[in-house]
């Protein structure tokens, strides 16, 4: 209901372009009833604003953007890659050395292996009439006597195995086949005749060989390079070492610790 | 919304939201921090503005700009813009109602503009100002019975 109380209300909804049709229809009605405010109806659409259109912004271009090309992050976590690709040259480079040192210890153990063409123990210039002949049951004596030492249990063995022992026996003189003579052997049976007991047995002038424990070396000082590069390589492994222990260090430190980073209104907490 | 929709809205837009805040600041300085500003700011949530709502969403932070830019430097003189940009037959009466605005606090007369300049109804422009829809009708209508006064007493006073 539109009244002299209102009336302003509705023509200024009326400028604005507010009304419903209804509304309008009785604004109209109303200024039937009292054409003497037609003109102030007048005055509100007179203070309606109209846009210079005159007015434009010059600087447009400088608003102008362009989409930002978009980076492809490889490897985002270099120095985990990296450290992996360290620790793996130098597991390869070490096994590479381990190989070329075991080639370097026994150059004739696979060959010795081929039966056809070793010769067979008995056949070894200067060697004692052959322990082939002595009998099984001295044989047996023998080898629990000797058991610990390397040489008896080389006799205990077929001679297929005896002749590869042979063969590295030149090469490895710690580990040689002593001769057993007829004489040693003649002596065996006379002290322990056959009453099922174990044969006493007492070798004259026996001694067993000394097994030298083999020296051992650092994989780093077997490398085939020369001495220069094997410092550089035992340098890269210790700063490889300090920064891992340095890591490990700080990952202790930081453990059961909190950072919280305020950002204006928000926070952000990291917990470690 | 994507770059390219950014800058149709750059083309399409910039004009109106200047003439916009050089009425509300009253200083075409200010104005080109508002817009620089305002667009600054939809380049940043360019991801979270649809285009369609990109409009609104310049105006909201012109608006804001403007009113805090008025309200910081507590302006009283009003800056005029040059005399040969009027397009209207009537430079006479484009003058008396550029100082009417004038005579409006900062929101009354970011409202007026909304309206009058960009044809908002007062359910957008209640979006955009943060405002009830009553409140804006009540602050509308104020202000236009301010600058219906205004006109009144300057044909009196001429």
């Amino acid at each position: 209901m539109i009244t002299t109380g209102n009336y302003e209300e509705y023509m200024a909804m009326h400028a604005d372009g507010e009304l419903q049709p209804r509304e309008v229809e009785a604004l109209l009605a109303f200024l039937n009833e009292h054409p003497h405010l037609a003109g102030e109806l007048a005055l509100y659409e007179q203070v309606k604003l109209q846009p210079d259109y005159g007015t434009t912004y010059a600087q447009k271009d400088t608003l102008l953007r362009e989409e930002p090309a978009r980076k492809i992050a490889l490897f985002t976590n270099w120095r985990t890659y990296s450290a992996a690709a360290g620790i793996a040259l130098l597991l390869v480079i070490g096994g590479v050395a381990l190989r070329e040192q075991n080639k370097t210890a026994m150059p004739a153990a696979i060959p010795a292996a081929d039966h056809d063409t070793a010769a067979p123990v008995d056949s070894v210039p200067g060697a004692e009439p052959s322990v082939t002949s002595v009998d099984p049951a001295v044989r047996v004596a023998f080898v629990k006597a000797f058991s610990q030492t390397p040489v008896v249990r080389d006799v205990n063995r077929k001679d297929s195995r005896r002749t590869a022992t042979a063969n590295a026996a030149t090469t490895m003189p710690h580990l040689a086949l002593e001769p057993v003579t007829v004489a040693a052997v003649s002596r065996l049976q006379t002290a322990a005749p056959n009453t099922g007991e174990p044969p006493l047995v007492n070798l004259d002038a026996f001694e067993l060989p000394e097994i030298s424990a083999p020296v051992k070396k650092s994989w780093l000082e077997a490398l085939p390079v020369n001495d220069l590069k094997k410092q550089g390589l035992a340098n890269v492994g210790s700063v490889i070492a300090t920064g891992y222990e340095e890591v490990a260090h700080l990952k202790q430190n930081i453990s059961d610790k909190s950072l919280t980073i305020k950002i204006q209104q928000r926070k952000l907490i990291l917990s470690f | 919304m994507e770059a390219n929709d950014y800058n149709i809205c750059v083309k399409q837009l910039s004009d109106a939201l200047f003439r916009f805040a050089c009425k509300s600041t009253g200083s075409p300085d200010d104005a080109h921090d508002v817009v620089q500003n305002s667009f600054e700011v939809l380049w940043q949530k360019r991801k979270d503005v649809e285009a369609g709502k990109a409009k609104a969403f310049l105006f909201q932070v012109a608006y804001r700009q403007s009113v805090d830019t008025y309200r910081r430097k507590s302006r009283i003189s009003y800056v005029e813009v040059p005399e040969q940009s009027y397009a209207l037959p009537d430079p006479g009466l484009r003058k008396v109602l550029d100082n009417a605005l004038a005579q409006l606090g900062e929101q009354a007369r970011a409202l007026v503009l909304l309206k009058d300049y960009e044809g908002y109804s007062y359910e957008e422009i209640a979006r955009i100002t943060d405002l009830t829809e009553a409140q804006v009708k009540v602050y509308l209508h104020r202000a236009r019975k301010l600058l219906k006064d205004y006109l009144i007493s300057v044909e009196h006073v001429l």
